[in-house]
């Protein structure tokens, strides 16, 4: 029988052409990033070390020098001695100037970090993703390479691909780096406030308490500021200097508050181990106020 | 005496065993019940096998995958577990790996698979963590083949009113071409004849002839499709049926009517009413499978069908979101979020997308009608289970390696956005694509299927 209908014919509306190469092998997905490693402890203090050790070598040099001198005068009879005690001193002095130098970069970087603040809710309008990644990975240019900050950006870099929507690259940042970052600090700075809280309270007397409430109160700011990827140095930012410079002074003034208390009601036992709590506690929320507003600051940086 | 306390004794073990049971289910288990409807071709197993692979790399090796399934977050999951829900198979996840790894793609689905995967997960909340230090998130999956699913709507019809849409359906374009064939048979066959088992063996036989050449050629509504596969439970050989002409069905007491009207019925009772009754009624969410290109492939019409087909079906499932009583107390059950699934959009360049979500919004414009009265979430999404192509060189192309161990480059023209902004003679061939050597990287770089499951759980 004859057939009614014919075989439909279309326009194909692709084009094919054959290559002369293989298929690209594709790479399996980046592994997860522990992030619960322990920040870059080593790689700041490594270099005191070094400073410490060469000044302490090149006073040892001056004085084994002064002594040779001493004995013998007459520096050209003592021509290898001599140049090695130059070299020491030369090596102090290179590693005291980058010292110096990691300082002011550190006191930069705070700066830098904080003007270039990324306002997700404006890129979220903008709606561009390609314009979104560029300013997300410029911000995360400025943070230390191997910062808790870093860890968290590689992991969310590693799960982008081409198929998300700019909306959802910024919930992905939010959950894979701001949002990790913020409960890390968070956590950093309830252990810290307990270890303040504790030394405020077994310290013997006010000067130690003073000093001891203001090394937790720089290690604070600097560990939080890891947190964030920053290496603010021992000089930091201002804006942290000032909350820290608070900080002690309100802690002073709670001291002569609690011993004007304790000398009213006596020195019984009892007495002084009240005083030490109350202490405690206003050292442990004066580091917890010190914290909140670090976080806050280079929290804003994140979020706009 | 012994026996009658080992009775009691054992009688109330297994009553404290299943009290503790359903405590765990209330304090520590969330349990997704989804039912995965895809017509045939859909991509329902790769899905399947995909899904599978991608949580265990990411769970036990630790693979930054699913980016965007932020609640089964990475850190957090300590395993999962895949075993099979009672009464029903395993879902053969190891015979679709095996058959990765021979460059083969896995065998469509001819049974049903019921399985349940638990990923147990770390508790984070500071008092919960104490008392019940993780929770498990437990999703329970109906797989059966998608001719299945087309069966679903006959359960409304009666034999000659399912003959007659049938013919209908065969007399129209795009099936008609098809039909041809057994359009002849018919009309030189005698209807007047007393049917035997041979002459009823020889009419199912041609029309499942029909049925296949039909399907190998894209037409997605064919009835019975359990006529198809091996692995239904009905005997269609000794108790088949095909839709018979207009002349024949209007006589009721034509021999062929009275015969293909019982084994029709016996179809309905014995088959299709059970199986809705055990594998679709528990779901609480629906994930619908639709591969787009089994109609881009062939032509507007095909795509036509489609979205009539899928507009039928969401009369086969009850829709609604019944509250914590009526759900927990009365055990009522109805699917409250559905999400339309365009399979393998890795199938088209990266900058054709946003048309081929557009166009599988149109496709559906039907099937949602029906939740316009009801409380029904749903959404649409683009998955590819496997990444199996490449970019290509201009943003419109994508590179691929054919059967043929070939690699090519293809470039697109723009896919239509909806069914009327398609030409009739124009189609977008498929792309006869082989599986990768490297399946395993380019399943864990799957897209789309973080953002589906992450809107099922929340």
């Amino acid at each position: 029988m004859e057939s009614n209908f014919e075989q439909p014919t279309y326009r194909p509306k692709i084009k094919q052409t054959p290559l002369h190469e293989a298929q690209p092998v594709q790479a399996l997905p980046e592994k997860s990033i522990r992030l619960d490693l322990d920040d870059d402890k080593n790689s700041g203090v490594s270099l005191w070390l070094w400073a410490l050790g060469l000044g302490v070598l090149s006073i040892l040099s001056f004085s084994v020098f002064h002594a040779i001198q001493t004995i013998d005068s007459y520096f050209n009879t003592y021509p290898i001695l001599s140049s090695f005690l130059g070299l020491g001193l030369g090596a102090f002095i290179l590693a005291i100037a980058l010292l110096i130098y990691k300082e002011v970069k550190g006191y930069l970087d705070v700066s830098q970090f904080v003007d270039s603040k990324v306002d997700l809710k404006a890129l979220e309008t903008l709606g561009d993703r390609h314009s979104t990644l560029n300013k997300l990975q410029n911000h995360a240019s400025l943070v230390s390479k191997s910062s808790y900050a870093s860890r968290c950006f590689r992991q969310f870099e590693s799960a982008i691909n081409s198929d998300l929507s700019n909306h959802e690259i910024i919930g992905l940042y939010q959950s894979k780096v701001a949002e990790p970052i913020l409960k890390k600090a968070e956590e950093v700075l309830k252990k810290e406030s307990f270890v303040s809280g504790g030394l405020a309270f077994i310290s013997p007397n006010t000067l130690i308490q003073t000093l001891l409430f203001a090394w937790i109160s720089v290690r604070t700011l600097k560990r939080i500021a890891r947190v964030f990827g920053l290496r603010p140095g021992i000089t930091g930012n201002w804006k942290l200097i000032r909350v820290a410079a608070e900080n002690m002074a309100a802690q002073s003034f709670f001291d002569l508050a609690t011993d004007e208390i304790t000398n009213q009601i006596g020195s019984s036992l009892a007495a002084k181990f009240m005083e030490n709590s109350a202490e405690a506690v206003a050292a442990g929320a004066l580091n917890i106020r010190l914290g909140k507003a670090l976080i806050q600051l280079l929290n804003e940086a994140k979020h706009g | 005496m012994k026996n009658i306390l080992r009775t009691v004794s054992e009688q109330f073990g297994s009553l404290l065993d299943s009290g503790a049971n359903k405590l765990d289910d209330w304090f520590i288990k969330d349990v997704h019940k989804i039912a995965i409807t895809g017509l045939s071709r859909s991509g329902k197993s790769m899905l399947f096998t995909s899904l599978m692979t991608t949580l265990k790399y990411r769970s036990e090796e630790n693979y930054n995958c699913l980016p965007l399934l932020k609640s089964l977050p990475i850190e957090f999951v300590e395993g999962m577990k895949l075993d099979a829900i009672e009464s029903y198979e395993l879902f053969p996840i190891k015979d679709h790996i095996q058959s990765l790894e021979n460059q083969r793609w896995p065998k469509p689905t001819e049974q049903l698979y019921g399985f349940r995967l638990t990923i147990r997960l770390k508790e984070t909340g500071s008092i919960k963590k104490y008392l019940l230090p993780h929770k498990e998130i437990v999703f329970e999956f109906l797989d059966y083949p998608g001719e299945w699913i087309t069966d679903m709507p006959m359960l409304n019809k009666t034999f000659s009113q399912w003959s007659d849409s049938a013919w209908a359906q065969q007399m129209t374009e795009p099936q008609s071409y098809y039909a041809q064939e057994w359009h002849h048979f018919t009309r030189a066959f005698n209807f007047d004849l007393v049917p035997d088992d041979d002459s009823i063996a020889c009419v199912v036989n041609e029309y499942r002839h029909y049925l296949k050449k039909s399907k190998a050629g894209g037409i997605s509504l064919l009835q019975p499709g359990s006529f198809l596969i091996s692995g239904s439970g009905f005997d269609w050989e000794h108790h088949g049926f095909a839709p018979l002409p207009t002349k024949v069905t209007s006589d009721l007491s034509n021999p062929w009517n009275k015969v293909f009207s019982n084994n029709y019925q016996l179809f309905l009772n014995q088959w299709l009413k059970p199986l809705k009754e055990n594998s679709f009624k528990e779901s609480d969410k629906q994930i619908i499978l639709i591969d787009l290109f089994e109609g881009l492939n062939h032509s507007k019409l095909h795509l036509q069908q489609l979205k009539e087909t899928l507009s039928n079906l969401s009369e086969t499932f009850v829709y609604g979101n019944p509250n914590w009583f009526s759900k927990t107390v009365l055990r009522n059950t109805a699917i409250g979020k559905v999400a339309f699934v365009a399979t393998k959009s890795d199938l088209i360049p990266e900058s054709q997308k946003p048309q081929l979500l557009s166009l599988l919004q149109d496709i559906t414009e039907g099937a949602r009608a029906k939740f316009e009265e009801k409380d029904i979430e749903f959404d649409h999404f683009l998955v590819s289970a496997i990444q199996a192509t490449d970019p290509g060189l201009s943003k419109n192309s994508l590179r691929y390696t054919n059967l043929q161990d070939e690699y090519i480059e293809v470039e697109f023209e723009d896919i239509p956005t909806s069914l009327k902004s398609m030409n009739r003679d124009e189609n977008f061939p498929v792309l006869p694509v082989k599986v990768p050597k490297d399946f395993l990287p380019r399943i864990l770089n799957g897209r789309g299927m973080d953002r589906l499951f992450q809107y099922l759980l929340e």
